[in-house]
């Protein structure tokens, strides 16, 4: 990736990816009971489980979104994206798989709907998409305009590395 | 030692020096990540306690509701209260586990405070599925031959132990025979599970049609269908609706 222009394409992957994961959170995080019929309707994970996820998804998905656009802890909350898209990737493979037409329940909504399976293709696609530049900022997490580069200034480790480089080669060379 | 070595020496020692800041320094970065997950961890926590807000501190005790058998219903509180409730539902629907997730706790509280009249009428709608009929066996035994209070606590096990409906039958007949002794219900409500209650299905599905009921859960406030863009709308309404009621 070219010095100059990365960082901003990797802003505008941040922006995206965080302004998806806030949409998402914030219609979900007002009603938990919802949010658990959603994943229920997946008919995947153990009851228990599903009841946990229902929960704590939502506000997940909210706090991950706020930290993309703001680029706190770029590289850990794109990994995060990443597996979480996986994780939805697999879900709506299982259901279109076993034949069971549900709502996806990705903004809201979730449970039993008779047409969703034709939207199953598309909404894989979607998630491939989404998955594709979270793993963009897990590789490139040094991105213009983010609070990382405040907390962790590169120069200094930069050149470090630069430098231990050409001892190497001095090294090498007597 | 020879020149060579000295500088070898000297090379090193540089190395080990800029080896141990950037330790120090990683060290440092790991600290301030660690700090910032914790505290998004703490904000994660902080949301999904509140979103479950009441829901552990149980402020009405549902075994001293007033209750008792209807019409192929179960009916908790008073006669006189001012907002009369009926709700069409499936032990099997996920909606109606849905429905009855959201609205338990306003309904027992208001029925308590002789607010709600709410009489729950369980019918087979998904016939296909073995939790709904086993479910609803043994909620017509308990109103049959157990106590109201019985039937409103196997009720509220029946919901809150819904399994998926690919697994529906995955939930043994001895399963609810349990939650029924549970209760508190004795020999006689356990031999009637196994009971024929054809007739029992027969009247309460008639009593659907001629309510119009199309599906579930269908709820109706004072002879008026509650309508709502999702299950959570409609419980909010619902609420509303026993909130503004003199």
């Amino acid at each position: 990736m070219p010095r100059r222009i990365g960082p901003w394409l990797g802003l505008c992957a941040r922006l995206v990816l965080g302004g998806v994961w806030i949409f998402a959170g914030a219609l979900k995080v007002g009603d938990p009971n919802a949010s658990i019929t959603a994943v229920r309707a997946y008919q995947l994970l153990p009851m228990g489980a599903a009841e946990v996820v229902g929960r704590v998804l939502p506000m997940l998905e909210l706090v991950l979104g706020v930290c993309l656009v703001l680029g706190l802890l770029t590289r850990v909350s794109g990994l995060l994206s990443a597996l979480l898209q996986v994780a939805f990737i697999i879900g709506i493979a299982s259901v279109w798989a076993r034949g069971i037409s549900i709502n996806c329940g990705c903004f809201g909504d979730g449970g039993v709907d008779p047409d969703a399976i034709s939207k199953y293709p598309w909404e894989i696609a979607r998630d491939v998409g989404l998955l594709a530049l979270s793993l963009v900022l897990v590789r490139w997490p040094r991105t213009a305009l983010a609070v990382d580069s405040l907390l962790f200034p590169q120069a200094p480790a930069d050149a470090g590395d630069v430098d231990s480089r050409e001892e190497e080669d001095v090294e090498a060379r007597s | 030692m020879s020149k060579q070595g000295r500088e070898q020496t000297r090379t090193e020692r540089a190395a080990a020096i800029r080896a141990e800041q950037q330790r120090k320094e990683n060290t440092k970065k790991l600290a301030i990540v660690a700090a910032i997950v914790v505290v998004l961890g703490a904000i994660i926590a902080a949301g999904v306690w509140y979103g479950s807000g009441s829901s552990d501190d149980k402020t009405v005790d549902s075994s001293k509701l007033s209750a008792r058998v209807g019409d192929h219903s179960l009916v908790i509180g008073s006669a006189d209260a001012p907002t009369k409730v009926v709700v069409y539902e499936d032990f099997q629907c996920p909606f109606c586990r849905e429905f009855e997730m959201s609205s338990r706790d306003f309904l027992h509280e208001y029925a308590a405070k002789g607010r709600v009249q709410v009489e729950y009428r369980p019918f087979n709608l998904l016939s296909t599925l073995p939790y709904s009929s086993r479910a609803l066996d043994a909620f017509i035994a308990v109103l049959e031959k157990g106590t109201p209070q019985q039937a409103l606590e196997l009720h509220d096990t029946l919901f809150d132990n819904q399994p998926y409906e690919q697994s529906s039958g995955s939930v043994s007949e001895d399963d609810i025979r349990g939650w029924v002794e549970d209760t508190g219900a004795g020999d006689d409500v356990l031999s009637a599970i196994d009971e024929d209650h054809q007739d029992w299905y027969d009247a309460a599905m008639k009593a659907v049609q001629e309510a119009g009921v199309q599906g579930t859960p269908t709820v109706f406030v004072n002879g008026k269908k509650l309508e709502g863009a999702s299950v959570g709308d409609m419980a909010t309404r619902l609420e509303q609706l026993i909130a503004q009621a003199k």
